[in-house]
């Protein structure tokens, strides 16, 4: 079980700052995962770990040993790449004995450990066929029995999914995480896809820009985004534009209490972050209208059945016309048609502000 | 071919009429490309086929080609065999050497692109022109040979006659061979992907190791395909030959020449038919050759 660290680490690229002052300390047997948009120094922080990057500043230590200097081969790390990464000129059982080719282990054994491994991705039929016989999926599957064979300190896998459909990327990535936790590997796994980080991470690092914007469990990075960039980059959030007028944001008109609007300039144009759940719909009869100011008036344009919930989109009637996405709960909020007139209430937990 | 398709009213759009084509439409499409290939590959090669079996009277018999084993014919296609493989083999490891250069080099550079374009006319320069420009540099009175002999007075081999034989064969060959290889080969040398390598380092490889169990292996079936390639440029070359050398006939094509041309041999056509049966041979060989070894290292093509 290993303990990795990432400290102060800073990467250029010409005049691009692939990463700045980065930081990340990951627990032995922990899962963490590299979320944000592309672009933002997810690879880069990954292949400094790997060593197939240099870092202009900052260490990576690995259980204790300063490795920032280290050529990749002695590193002891396995990696898993996007996608094509397999031999072509072996057979998926000769890319998994590889490394142990390398480390001169004997024939027989390297053969057994691989039926092994092949087995534990579920291959264990075909070993003997080379990549260009095999789906993308079983592809990644053997890149990654190929890197666990050396039984590295460390797992790192740059968005080895987002080459594959969605149902087979469902499904790897749930056995990628069985697999993980069996073997209690400390991993780091780099995703543009929200859903899949949430969904198989001990925590998230969402970042933007070479930096890490917050580092926390799942839950905490999607109900309590400790930015507006996170709050916008994971889950589906409703920006809606507001100006300041005192405590309160006036959204179309609607006068919405925010305690944080005091620390904004009086007038300021703002966009009000809101997720679909913090948006309660419901029939309006047109008495009410005047006596609730923070209540908006706004058409259903359409609703999609999710499930547990239904995401309604509407059309707020004053102002600009802009639309909000409404999550109600089913059965409730089924009975919302496209053409009917509701009152949109915002009902906020976690009030957050962009000055625009 | 039409009656396969029962006419569908007002439906006549692009789909329909490719459909009405058929199967025997597709050969149909091929015809320009076959009647190509039968008037100047397959035609020539049976004339030349039945020549070489025939006498001047058009009976048949096998005179022509144990006239075409002895000694001075056998010794025209030893040395063509030796040019052609040498040139193809130095051609072939230098242009891929320079193939991983350009490959190594910023894809929208300057440096590439001028490269590709140089690559691009040098393999196509052969000749006349070629000669041409290889007497004028290095020849007896060329420009090299003249500041060597002036400035250090080093006097060339032969005083410079060396082009006009074997060791000038060879140079100039590689010339357009080397540029050939480029062209062939770069794809290849493109193909390889970045990660293979990483990888190969991430599990413990060196460098070295990379190219031993992976680079290798997988850009030897190109290798081995260039270099055929390369062989039969240069051993069915003729242009540059025959504009370089006018004493003699080293090389086969050259022999086959002096048949078709002389006025001291007369009546002996079929003999160069018979040598051009010969070249056949020894390329067909060599395709054998190629698909022999093709099957051993490309085991995980297929
Ligand atoms: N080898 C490189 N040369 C030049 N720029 C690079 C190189 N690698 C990454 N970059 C730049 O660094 C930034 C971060 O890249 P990367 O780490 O690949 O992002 P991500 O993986 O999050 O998409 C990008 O702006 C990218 O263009
Ligand atoms: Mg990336």
């Amino acid at each position: 079980m290993t303990h990795l660290q990432m400290s102060g680490l800073g990467k250029a690229f010409g005049g691009v700052r692939a990463l700045d002052s980065f930081d990340l300390d990951i627990a032995a047997g922990e899962f963490v995962s590299l979320l944000g948009p592309s672009g933002c120094g997810k690879t880069t922080a990954l292949r400094i770990v790997a060593g197939f990057e240099s870092a202009d500043r900052g260490r990576v230590v690995i259980d204790g040993q300063d490795v920032t200097r280290l050529t990749p081969d002695r590193r002891d790390i396995g990696m898993v790449f996007q996608a094509y990464s397999l031999f072509p000129n072996m057979s998926a059982a000769g890319n998994v004995e590889f490394g142990m080719r390398l480390r001169g282990v004997a024939p027989r054994r390297r053969r057994d450990r691989a039926g092994e491994l092949l087995d534990l991705v579920g291959l264990a039929a075909h070993g003997g066929k080379y990549p260009h016989q095999l789906s993308g999926g079983q592809q990644q599957r053997v890149a990654l029995a190929r890197a666990l064979a050396i039984e590295p300190k460390i797992l790192l896998l740059d968005e080895p999914l987002s080459a594959l459909d969605a149902k087979v990327r469902v499904n790897l990535r749930g056995e990628i995480r069985r697999i993980q936790k069996d073997l209690g590997i400390t991993t780091l796994f780099v995703t543009h896809d929200q859903e899949e980080a949430l969904a198989i991470s001990d925590r998230v690092g969402v970042m933007s820009e070479g930096r890490m914007e917050q580092l926390d469990v799942p839950a905490t990075v999607y109900r309590e985004p400790a930015t507006p960039f996170v709050a916008q980059f994971v889950g589906v959030t409703n920006a809606l534009l507001g100006s300041i007028e005192g405590s309160h944001v006036v959204v179309d008109g609607s006068r919405v209490p925010i305690q944080e609007a005091r620390s904004y300039r009086q007038g300021a144009k703002v966009r009000l972050l809101v997720r679909p759940e913090e948006v309660h719909l419901a029939e309006a009869d047109g008495n009410e209208m005047s006596a609730h100011s923070a209540k908006i008036l706004a058409t259903v344009l359409t609703n999609s059945f999710l499930g547990p919930v239904s995401r309604v989109t509407v059309r707020l009637d004053t102002g600009e016309g802009q639309l909000v996405l409404a999550d109600m709960p089913s059965p409730e909020g089924g009975g919302f048609a496209p053409g009917q007139q509701v009152l949109v209430e915002l009902r906020l937990r976690r009030p957050m502000l962009v000055e625009r | 071919m039409a009656a396969s398709n029962p006419v569908k009213g007002g439906r006549g759009g692009r789909r329909d009429r490719r459909a009405r084509l058929g199967p025997a439409g597709h050969y149909l499409a091929l015809a320009p490309f076959l009647v190509f290939v039968s008037v100047f590959l397959l035609y020539p090669t049976v004339v030349v086929v039945m020549g070489a079996f025939q006498d001047n009277g058009g009976h048949p018999t096998l005179s022509n080609l144990r006239a075409v084993t002895g000694s001075v014919y056998a010794d025209a296609f030893v040395r063509s065999i030796e040019l052609s493989a040498v040139t193809a083999l130095v051609g072939a490891v230098l242009g891929a050497l320079l193939s991983w250069a350009i490959a190594a080099a910023k894809p929208e550079g300057l440096v590439r692109r001028l490269v590709l374009a140089g690559c691009g006319v040098l393999a196509q320069f052969g000749g006349v022109t070629l000669a041409f420009a290889f007497i004028a540099t290095v020849g007896v009175t060329g420009l090299a040979t003249n500041l060597l002999r002036e400035l250090f007075a080093i006097e060339p081999p032969r005083g410079g006659a060396w082009l006009f034989d074997m060791p000038g064969l060879m140079v100039v060959y590689t010339y357009f061979q080397i540029p050939l290889m480029v062209l062939v080969f770069l794809p290849a040398v493109e193909g390889l992907r970045p990660q293979w390598h990483e990888a190969v380092q991430s599990l413990g490889g060196s460098t070295w190791r990379y190219w031993r169990h992976v680079g290798g292996p997988v850009l030897s079936p190109a290798f081995l395909g260039a270099t055929l390639l390369l062989f039969a440029n240069a051993f069915s070359a003729y242009g540059t030959a025959a504009a370089l050398v006018s004493q003699g006939s080293p090389i086969v094509p050259l022999q086959i020449r002096a048949f078709m041309t002389s006025e001291v041999i007369t009546g002996q056509q079929n003999l160069g038919k018979a040598l051009g049966l010969g070249m056949i041979v020894v390329v067909a060989l060599f395709m054998g050759l190629y698909a022999l070894l093709q099957r051993r290292t490309a085991r995980w093509l297929r």
